[in-house]
């Protein structure tokens, strides 16, 4: 059988994390973390870099954008596709994700079958790149 | 002071020579005349005070004589001398009012202090009459001063200037500052046309001449005077020319008439300055209303923009905060349905309805953020009917399921506005869709745009309106909904259909866009949105 997937996601709503996590690990296809903490996030993907990183914006200490900067300058770290997951919805925070080339940008509320979808989509074409 | 002027004439010399030295020794200035041509030679060339005339004379009769220069200088005084007094002559005498009546042989003293007398008259007369003149003249030019607007004071001068002189004909003219031209602004007695096609060029007859000299060009029937301001602003140019014709008496002007004209022109030319740079003043003041109106439209725009900047801004944060738990409340429900209640019916329609209310809230938010977006467009000139063409491609497949037949009326020619296209697209989407939802099995929807020439809707200022009409045949609005229709939240739709904010955002973009929208309806008859817009230039 195939590796699971491994899925990092930072999110300071730990809830949401936990239903996030509950509910995609249940198709058995991936492997969730989460971090509600901005920092403890970037050091778990630089100890142990996961498939993709679903990433929120507003947060305290660390905002989302911030993050992408950091682990886009890192070597570790720089390849993981990053997607946002976030209740911001604004233009400005939209074009700062994409100039560090975040994968896409979703807004909550996000069901489980779009957040599978996504994974999907981004890890083939990733995939592809790499092949 | 000038010495007074008599005239002697009579056709025997001797009586000539002793009224001249006895005349010339009381210190009066004397001229003679043999005959009657040869007296109103010289009364035509000089203005006497004072005509001794004989009766019998060869030529011409001493009355011709008189009641011709009285003609021309209705304040000369007449003495009558004869050697063959009658009953007519005297009565004649008198009719033409001559002070006295003096048969020859005569006293020379008694002729001299009826010469003295006739002449003190005459002195007061002529300061009587003076006096009275100049009151009518301070008159007049009160009136012509307080008069600013410019075709009624053109008259008044005009008719002042005919009834100082007593003339039936005149006009006055002014200098078109681009032309050079002189037209008719105001005459009396002319004939229509002539007035209308009156333009002279400032080369062609004597009014260039007076105009030009400033210089009081005279004819015997006719009086050009040049309209020239004695105030620094106009520097001593000509503004126009004020033209006197046919005195109602058939004489010429006297001296007095042109001076007083004379006079009258250059308190007029004042006058028309005066009222130009009154009305320059109101023009001004006109523009000043227009900015104060303008800076206070731009005012309200940058209090509006300011509201929906905060409410932006509020809407912004609410979204934050709302969506949040509405994540983690579709997580939860999500994670129960997997979970806890796999395969039953009833707990899946249960987590159906969830999180259809999840998508309810969730649409309020997307509207709310809707409003912030209405506070910075990006207007550009947008083709009004590709923008509609695009928006109802957007619901063409929607209406063919609901057998919704689209009619367009779009006029040929490209209807531009300046708009924010995005925003404007999702105004007329929105009412496309309001007019499916009325339209649930069959029905027709009409858009049409038309041209409405000259509008005054936009804080006074003219402008060319746009009209669109989005038209259904649907089920229609009740009157007492109608006017609650553009409130927030207020909806006529089943809960969960309408969040209520369509309408009142398209009231408020519009309203951005300087445009409005309006609502008709009957019920089971539809309805017809009718949008305003300024048509880009």
């Amino acid at each position: 059988m195939r590796n699971r997937r491994k899925i990092l996601l930072i999110d300071d709503e730990e809830d949401f994390c936990f239903f996030i996590k509950q509910n995609l690990e249940h198709s058995a296809k991936v492997l969730v973390d989460y971090a509600a903490n901005p920092d403890r996030g970037i050091a778990m993907a630089r100890k142990d870099p996961p498939d993709l990183i679903f990433l929120d914006v507003m947060m305290p200490g660390k905002d989302g954008i911030k993050i992408i900067e950091i682990l886009k300058k890192d070597k570790k770290t720089m390849s993981i596709p990053i997607v946002m997951l976030t209740a911001v919805e604004d233009d400005a925070t939209k074009l700062k994700a994409a100039r560090y080339y975040c994968e896409d940008y979703l807004v909550k509320p996000v069901s489980r079958q779009r957040l599978e979808d996504k994974i999907d989509e981004v890890l083939n074409r990733q995939g592809q790149i790499r092949a | 002071m000038d010495k007074q002027k008599i005239l002697v004439v009579d056709d025997e010399a001797i009586i000539r020579q002793l009224l001249t030295r006895s005349l010339l020794k009381e210190g009066y200035e004397v001229e003679t005349a043999e005959d009657g041509n040869i007296a109103l030679e010289k009364a035509k060339k000089t203005s006497f005070n004072l005509l001794i005339t004989d009766l019998k004379m060869p030529k011409k009769d001493g009355m011709e004589v008189l009641k011709e220069v009285k003609r021309t200088n209705p304040y000369v005084e007449l003495i009558i001398l004869t050697g063959y007094p009658t009953i007519e002559t005297a009565v004649e005498a008198v009719r033409i009012g001559a002070f006295d009546f003096i048969c020859k042989p005569f006293d020379v003293q008694a002729m001299l202090t009826t010469i003295k007398q006739c002449l003190e008259k005459q002195k007061y007369q002529i300061k009587h009459i003076e006096l009275s003149e100049l009151m009518t003249f301070a008159e007049i030019t009160r009136l012509i001063t307080s008069v600013f607007e410019l075709e009624p004071l053109f008259n008044r001068i005009l008719d002042s200037a005919l009834s100082i002189t007593k003339a039936k004909r005149g006009s006055l003219m002014l200098i078109d500052p681009k032309t050079r031209a002189l037209n008719v602004k105001a005459a009396r007695g002319l004939d229509k046309n002539i007035i209308r096609n009156t333009e002279i060029n400032l080369n062609e007859d004597i009014s260039d001449k007076a105009v030009q000299g400033k210089e009081q060009a005279l004819t015997s029937s006719t009086l050009n005077i040049p309209l020239v301001s004695i105030s620094s602003r106009s520097k001593g140019n000509a503004l126009g020319m004020l033209n006197i014709s046919d005195k109602v008496s058939e004489e010429s002007f006297t001296e007095r008439e042109k001076t007083l004209v004379f006079v009258l022109a250059g308190q007029a030319a004042v006058a028309i300055e005066n009222a130009g740079l009154y009305l320059q003043l109101q023009e001004n003041i006109d523009g000043l209303r227009k900015v104060i109106a303008q800076l206070n439209d731009t005012q309200n725009q940058l209090i509006q923009t300011e509201k929906l900047a905060a409410v932006g801004h509020l809407a912004f944060g609410i979204a934050h905060e709302i969506r949040n738990p509405l994540g983690i409340i579709l997580g939860g429900v999500e994670l129960l349905n997997n979970t806890l209640c796999k395969n039953d019916n009833a707990s899946d329609e249960v987590v159906g309805k969830i999180k259809n209310s999840i998508d309810r809230a969730n649409n309020i938010i997307v509207d709310l953020l809707k409003f912030s977006r209405a506070s910075k467009l990006e207007l550009k000139l947008v083709d009004l009917g590709k923008l509609l063409d695009e928006a109802a491609a957007l619901v063409a497949s929607r209406a063919r399921l609901s057998n919704v037949e689209i009619e367009k009326n779009f006029p040929k020619e490209n209807v531009r506005v300046n708009a924010d296209e995005t925003v404007l697209r999702q105004v007329f989407f929105n009412l496309y869709t309001n007019a499916l939802d009325a339209m649930p099995k069959e029905g027709r929807l009409k858009l049409s745009i038309s041209l409405n020439g000259k509008n005054k809707e936009n804080n006074g200022k003219k402008e060319n309106f746009v009209t669109v009409e989005v038209a259904d045949t649907g089920k229609g609005i009740r009157e007492e909904e109608l006017s609650n229709i553009f409130n927030p939240f207020f909806t006529t739709k089943e809960p969960g259909k309408g969040t209520g904010l369509g309408l009142s955002i398209a009231h408020l973009i519009l309203e951005r866009h300087n445009g409005r929208i309006d609502v008709k309806s009957k019920v089971n008859e539809g309805t017809t949105f009718v949008v305003k817009l300024p048509q880009a230039a």
